[in-house]
């Protein structure tokens, strides 16, 4: 066990300040481990001043000093957010009696622990165009982080006619006109022309190549036109994909496909772990892991990056802007299944879940998503998510970095899960143990990088002076979970998880 | 009473067109009045209502008396300040922005929050949570649904325009066909409209034996009356692309009602397109946006409203034990904060009470709280002078847009000076 170092100051800091001495993981600027200063003043990280009396001097040695985290995919505003929030009163914080907090916690309470655990900047992966003016309302109660958010674009009736149409001058303007007004920082797409095929008939699982009704766009043309349209649109983050097929058996294929149509454009593959299994009608095969082929395939298209979307077992609400992948699963629990249609738009599914470790789907869900971690050669790839909260809440994401970082804890964790699982699943071969530099860059240093946010994930000078400084400790879970110190734009915000401030952080958008 | 002369710039006829404007009276948000509607009446009860409303503006006062903004701004925040048992309702005249506002300062002096949702959410929040909700915009029914059935439906719907707006546009191919499930037919009988008469007590029983017709399980014993109804509406839904379920509150206090009609809609959409468009409180003069301050309050407390103590971390929701006419009935508040119009059942209590109370009311009507002990704060008028948007009872968000020209502070406005105020104030308090 490290030696816990002493705690810093208790007092409200505010820049200018020097922290000295730290233990700084800084990937994008090739710091791993060693000790150095950060300077701040003004919000920002500078050079070594001239004139260094003015700095406020925060002995931070021993310490870890990590850029802020950023989550490029959660969901946390808008109103399948809300219809959350009501679906499961008895996974509300006052009715928990093991301390946890709320599965879909309030705004405020969103920012206040996501600041905690030392996240500075957050994304909501998809507001539809209609819910984007009140989705912005609500952000504007969220405190601390930065933030922004991904929209529906192609749930849209009208930008669907373009795609339809394809004139790729168009689909560029259209899309531009879509972000600007909807104060976006992206384009998602959610099971691409599902919200179609959902209101035009049910259990009608379309493949990427059947026409929507009423068009002649398939799902297939619909992806290539809408990447190549937001790489056009010179948007910051490239084309934010939840592919169709989420959560059935067999659908690695469909990933598989998505993957070979998108072969050199750039676009990010959303809750990859949802998408990775085999078995069932499509596949003829049983319910297992699609991830080695998937992988394969991942690491031919250098133009790709995905979130995992891991699960991690217990009691949770799943949403989502796919309206016929909250049926199917609703249908499939008999769970309550909140559903709402958006007028020419797509629409949204919300119910509760509970993940169990001796259940053989679930399972296999928890260990495919760890062997997708552990199976990409190349980290700045990957980022860290659960799909808050459609795999787990954001707050357990210390103890996923653990059983990243901890192959130990990993194996034990194994050991408990559905034993078909552990007789069959990959992941029981894969000894990867990851890195605090590498779980540093899945955190902080990639998504930052994938969404486009050049002032954020690194501590170079002139980046945000978002940081964490967390203690060393064998326990990643410990350590990760509770930061000595998190500073947003040069504030101390949280302290030994004590909120210190609560300053608002900026709408981040595109335009 | 103001004479209505539009905002100059913005006049009755706008690039040719007539003005539109939005009625924020009911929870339909129609914005689809124009300015010379409202003068010659809009065929909607509820509109012609709201748009007299505020139409006299109303005066600042501190306990009856005439009194400058800012010095009633002072007075209302030392007394929001000093209250022990404070508690924010009103809210559903007013605008989202408003309504964040006045939440922020109801969770710095830890009121209690109800904007009269209670009687919803008692019936409609237990369904929910075990059933789910499977819903839709309401243009989604206007345009998508071939079959609408109005399940139980209150007659006083005939009073609105959802019917004209929603229903009467028929689809492309002509094909829509409406159902009124219930004591009275919601539209004349006709070969497209029908009318099965279903007492109200016997609505949980047919919609219990339509979904076991439809997912083939035992129905249980019924008369032969309801088996009849049941096989034609299995017939007629069976029939159709897309359904439509129009329902609204019933008398019935159970919720029986609404959670039968939720499963028989889950078991349906299940199967094909198929939704429910719940209407909640059509009829309504303290205004339209309780989707509004529902939502808010959600986001921002975890509830959606009789919330006994407001918490940005997360509020508890006591139905019928928190909610605001309870909370005055036991005389469990000290101060009341009122925000926009007041809710006639408020007032009367208010008027009612023998324990006098604290007011605080911010609002465009006159003459609503020329009392003892209270702060009435003028605003512009909500009904043609306010920017800023509301949520329709779907979610679907609608800008308001005003058309006359402002003659007192917005009250966005004052609720930020007010919670400035709060703020420093509070702070005071605390280093002294």
């Amino acid at each position: 066990m490290i030696e816990v170092a002493s705690s810093i100051s208790s007092s409200v800091i505010h820049d200018p300040f020097v922290l000295v001495g730290g233990i700084v993981h800084d990937p994008r600027n090739g710091i791993d481990g060693s000790p150095s200063d950060i300077w701040v003043e003004s919000g920002r990280i500078v050079s070594t001043p001239k004139d260094t009396t003015r700095f406020r001097c925060i002995d931070t040695s021993g310490l870890i000093v990590m850029p802020g985290g950023v989550d490029l995919h959660s969901h946390i505003a808008g109103p399948k957010v809300n219809i959350g929030r009501h679906m499961s009163p008895q996974l509300s914080s006052h009715r928990r009696s093991d301390k946890q907090p709320s599965a879909v916690p309030t705004i405020h309470a969103t920012g206040s622990l996501y600041a905690s655990l030392g996240y500075t900047t957050v994304f909501d992966a998809a507001i539809t165009t209609s819910a984007a003016p009140l989705a912005a309302i609500e952000l504007r109660d969220l405190p601390i982080l930065d933030k922004g958010f991904y929209l529906l674009a192609a749930d849209n009736a009208e930008l669907l006619s373009t795609l339809d149409a394809g004139d790729p001058h168009h689909i560029q303007r259209h899309i531009t006109s879509i972000v600007r007004a909807g104060t976006g920082w992206g384009v998602k797409v959610a099971n691409p022309g599902g919200g179609a095929f959902w209101k035009n008939s049910r259990g009608d699982h379309h493949d990427l190549d059947t026409q929507l009704p009423g068009r002649n766009l398939t799902s297939r043309k619909l992806l290539e036109r809408l990447a190549t349209g937001v790489q056009a649109a010179k948007l910051p983050h490239p084309l934010h994909i939840h592919t169709s097929h989420l959560g059935l058996p067999g659908n690695w294929q469909t990933l598989h496909e998505t993957m070979k149509t998108l072969d050199g454009l750039p676009a990010h593959l959303a809750h990859v772990q949802f998408h990775s299994y085999t078995g069932g009608n499509l596949d003829s095969g049983t319910f297992g892991s699609g991830v080695t082929q998937l992988v394969n395939q991942f690491q031919q298209n250098k133009t790709l990056t995905i979130d995992v979307g891991q699960i991690l077992f217990g009691e949770t609400v799943a949403m989502t802007g796919d309206p016929e992948a909250a049926e199917h699963l609703a249908n499939t629990t008999g769970a309550p299944w909140s559903s709402h249609d958006l007028w020419l738009e797509g629409g949204c599914g919300v119910l509760p879940i509970q993940y169990k470790e001796k259940n053989l789907i679930h399972s296999w869900q928890w260990a495919i998503g760890l062997e997708w971690f552990l199976s990409v050669d190349d980290p700045w790839r990957v980022v860290l998510s659960t799909d808050h909260p459609n795999g787990a809440h954001f707050t357990a994401y210390p103890v996923l970095m653990q059983l990243l970082g901890d192959e130990a804890f990993r194996r034990e964790a194994f050991s408990r899960i559905h034993p078909i699982v552990q007789k069959r699943s990959p992941l029981a071969s894969l000894s990867r143990e990851y890195s605090i530099q590498e779980l540093c860059i899945i955190t902080r240093a990639a998504p930052a990088k994938i969404a486009g946010l050049p002032q954020k994930g690194h501590l170079g000078v002139g980046a945000d002076a978002d940081i964490t400084v967390y203690r060393p400790n064998q326990q990643l879970a410990n350590m990760f979970a509770l930061p000595a110190a998190v500073y947003k734009a040069g504030k101390l915000v949280n302290e030994n998880g004590h909120c210190r401030s609560e300053a608002t952080g900026h709408h981040l958008t595109a335009f | 009473m103001r004479a209505l002369t539009p905002i100059p710039d913005d006049s009755a006829l706008h690039g040719g067109e007539p003005r539109q404007t939005t009625c924020g009276g009911c929870e339909l948000l129609c914005e689809d009045l124009t300015v010379q509607s409202i003068k010659t009446g809009t065929g909607c009860t509820v509109a012609d209502s709201w748009f007299a409303s505020g139409a006299s503006p109303s005066e600042t006062t501190i306990d009856g008396k005439r009194a400058s903004l800012h010095e009633a701004i002072n007075i209302a925040a030392k007394r929001l300040l000093s209250s022990h048992q404070p508690l924010l309702t009103g809210l559903t005249s007013t605008t989202l922005d408003a309504i964040q506002t006045a939440c922020r300062i109801a969770d710095y002096i830890d009121a209690a929050v109800d904007a009269n949702a209670h009687d919803n959410s008692c019936l409609t929040a237990p369904t929910t949570v075990r059933v789910g909700k499977v819903s839709a915009d309401f243009e989604e029914l206007r345009d998508r649904a071939d079959l609408a059935i109005f399940w139980g439906v209150d007659p006083f719907i005939k009073s609105t325009r959802f019917i004209e707006r929603f229903l009467q546009p028929m689809l492309q191919d002509g094909s829509r066909r409406i159902i009124s499930v219930g004591i009275t037919p919601t539209l004349p009988p006709s070969l497209h409209n029908l009318h099965f008469p279903v007492p109200e007590d016997q609505l949980v029983s047919l919609a219990r034996l339509v979904d076991a017709q439809l997912t083939h399980k035992n129905a249980g014993n019924s008369s032969c009356d309801l088996h009849n109804i049941a096989n034609q509406l299995k017939k007629l839904i069976g029939a159709a692309r897309c359904v439509g379920f129009v329902s609204t509150p019933t008398t019935e206090t159970t919720g029986l009602v609404n959670w039968s009609l939720s499963q028989l809609i889950r078991s349906l959409a299940h199967q094909k397109p198929c939704f429910e468009i719940p209407l909640k409180q059509m009829v309504s003069l303290e205004g339209g946006n309780l989707a509004g301050a529902s939502a808010v309050c959600t986001w921002r407390f975890g509830s959606s409203g009789a919330i006994p103590l407001a918490s940005s971390s997360g509020s508890m929701f006591l139905p019928a034990e928190a909610d605001a006419q309870r909370l005055i009935k036991r005389n469990e508040v000290d101060c009341i904060f009122i925000v926009g119009r007041i809710p006639p059942q408020i007032k009367e209590l208010v008027n009612r009470s023998s324990d006098p109370k604290t007011i605080i009311h911010i609002t465009d009507e006159s003459n609503q709280t020329m009392l003892e002990n209270s702060v009435q704060l003028c605003c512009a008028s909500l009904s043609d002078s306010t920017k800023g948007s509301m949520l329709r009872s779907d979610g679907r968000l609608i800008s308001l847009r005003p058309f006359m020209p402002a003659d007192a502070p917005s009250i966005q406005d004052i609720l930020n000076q007010l919670l400035h105020r709060v703020v420093a104030d509070g702070r005071n308090e605390g280093s002294t």
